[in-house]
């Protein structure tokens, strides 16, 4: 997204396409040019977070849970347990019976994401998130099984436990989202619990591998087995996905080794066809076609390399110039669908229009040749007459 | 997907919340071609176009929104600048005044305005225009009456 001098938001590409052809802001018509455009972090993250939030929004909105834990609305705001809870239905592998305490899970989940993303967004060099070592995940993941026993036993007895597990250890020096997330785990850091599924007394750091095996007797489908590790993945890949992302995609397009040379405005009156050619060519980009249509591919060649550059995370060049291809596609299908109203049909649906009535046009052509047959009969018969006659004319 | 599909499926889908008591509907005419829509907005309150409903057919050009859609009266309007026999609308949105920041739904609403705020500088409709231009408010607007009355009231 860029934003103009007189304080309009376009999408770049958009808004390149109408500067081309006038230069006034779309909007409120004040004079612009392509030099005033200045590209809107802060609208684009803030599409990226809408973006990737928006289904688990929607399922929260649309599907409501039949039962909100208490816990669920005293202890985090409307946005954090609407997302943990659509993460909660999202993650695929888990189901069933443990629903409430997965629940629960999910909400301090979204509690430690919520706290990521504000220290992501105020750009703290290394947000938490990152920093989550499988230990500490699997930490957090028997934390929540110890809440989700309390649950079960009893709702109440939850509130004072939670507010006394503030005590933390010595994990509390870190950053201050750290300390929240930690503090349910640190709650979990006593000795032994009693599972939630046959009441047996199970070590802390086992209740997990316990449980899985427990619940794997009586719910045989649920694929739980190496919950430690897929809790973790999921964690790390649910709760930094902005961050991954964003590494990722700056990983791949910073080192670009495909490379095409920035393109600049022309004036194309002034240029003849071989000449534009020729630039296209330098350019890296397709030579064929009238010099129109080789106009209106650098133009959108430039558009394309210039929003490009204006974008968080641009894309590499053979991205582009694939995407110049479908630009171009999307331009001469239209002419080719109206071209296809005006013939009526193509070759290909002819062949099935053929093929659809082939006993039609056959019985039309056995009725067309007895026809003729018979025409051509008659007219014999009628040569023969009027021969005949002439002969008796003559004789 | 082409821009102009992109686009105008966009605007079809905020179109269910942007309909207002002055915009009755708008939308495609058929599913198969998105390119063909139509609309009916309802004649302005205190204006001799109130109790008419007056139906816009509107073709959009493959360039949209860079280029603006033709809008033009499918129900006969005596307006000093919308054409009596072919409904051409002579509006600056439609044609220089144009900018992709207007969808088919403030155009509609522009026109709508137009019809409440006729332009006779610029006529289409000399002799509605005319009208406006002596002064004979009274004539205009018994005239422009007895065409809604004719033209506009009937439809449902």
């Amino acid at each position: 997204m860029v934003s103009s001098s007189c304080g309009h938001t376009f999408c770049s590409l958009c808004v390149r396409r109408c500067l081309t052809l006038e230069t006034i802001c779309p909007s409120c018509r004040a004079p612009l040019t392509e030099s005033e455009l200045y590209p809107n972090r802060l609208i684009d993250s803030i599409l990226r977070s809408f973006k990737s939030g928006r289904q688990q929004l929607l399922d929260a909105l649309t599907k409501p849970l039949p039962r909100t834990t208490s816990l669920g609305e005293k202890t985090h705001c409307a946005t954090c347990s609407k997302r943990g809870l659509g993460e909660d239905r999202r993650s695929g592998p888990f189901h069933g019976a443990a629903e409430q305490r997965k629940r629960l899970r999910m909400n301090t989940r979204s509690t430690t994401r919520a706290m990521e993303c504000q220290s992501s967004s105020s750009d703290m060099p290394a947000s938490c998130g990152v920093e989550l070592t499988a230990s500490e995940i699997d930490e957090v993941g028997s934390s929540d099984l110890d809440i989700s026993q309390a649950m079960v036993e009893d709702d109440s007895d939850f509130m004072p436990e939670r507010n006394d597990s503030g005590i933390d250890s010595g994990q509390n020096s870190r950053q201050r989202p750290k300390k929240t997330l930690l503090r349910g785990a640190s709650a979990a850091s006593n000795d032994s619990v009693a599972c939630p599924n046959c009441h047996q007394d199970v070590r802390q750091s086992r209740i997990n591998w316990h449980l899985d095996r427990c619940l794997a007797g009586k719910l045989s489908p649920e694929p739980r087995t190496e919950s430690g590790i897929s809790q973790a993945e999921t964690i790390n890949a649910s709760s930094n996905k902005p961050n991954a992302r964003n590494i990722s995609l700056r990983l791949q397009s910073q080192p670009s080794k495909f490379t095409l040379p920035r393109p600049t405005k022309l004036v194309y009156s002034l240029l003849s066809e071989s000449k534009l050619r020729r630039i296209l060519k330098e350019l890296g980009l397709p030579t064929k076609g009238d010099k129109y249509q080789m106009k209106a591919r650098h133009v959108e060649w430039v558009n394309m390399y210039m929003a490009n550059a204006d974008a968080e995370n641009p894309v590499s060049h053979k991205i582009l110039l694939k995407r110049l291809a479908e630009w171009e596609e999307s331009l001469a299908k239209p002419a080719d669908a109206a071209a296809k109203t005006q013939t009526a049909a193509t070759p290909d649906s002819w062949a099935e229009y053929e093929a659809k009535h082939a006993d039609d046009f056959a019985a039309l052509i056995a009725q067309a040749s007895a026809s003729q047959k018979r025409a051509s009969a008659r007219t014999d018969i009628t040569v023969g007459v009027s021969a005949s006659q002439g002969e008796r004319q003559t004789g | 997907m082409s821009s102009v599909t992109k686009r105008l499926l966009k605007e079809l889908q905020d179109i269910r919340k942007d309909l207002t008591d002055e915009l009755l509907s708008l939308g495609p005419v058929d599913d198969e071609d998105l390119l063909q829509w139509h609309a009916v907005l309802r004649g302005p309150q205190e204006t001799p176009y109130q109790g008419g409903l007056f139906r816009l057919r509107i073709d959009i050009p493959e360039e949209y929104p860079i280029k603006p859609p033709t809008l033009t009266f499918a129900t006969p309007v005596c307006h000093p600048n919308v054409h009596f026999e072919t409904g051409e609308i002579c509006l600056d949105i439609l044609k220089s005044q144009w900018s992709p920041a207007w969808t088919l739904t403030s155009t509609c609403l522009a026109v709508h305005v137009l019809l409440a705020n006729p332009e006779p500088s610029s006529p289409l409709n000399c002799d509605a225009a005319n009208l406006l231009r002596c002064g004979d408010f009274v004539g205009y607007s018994s005239l422009v009456s007895m065409y809604t009355h004719i033209f506009a009231g009937q439809i449902q």
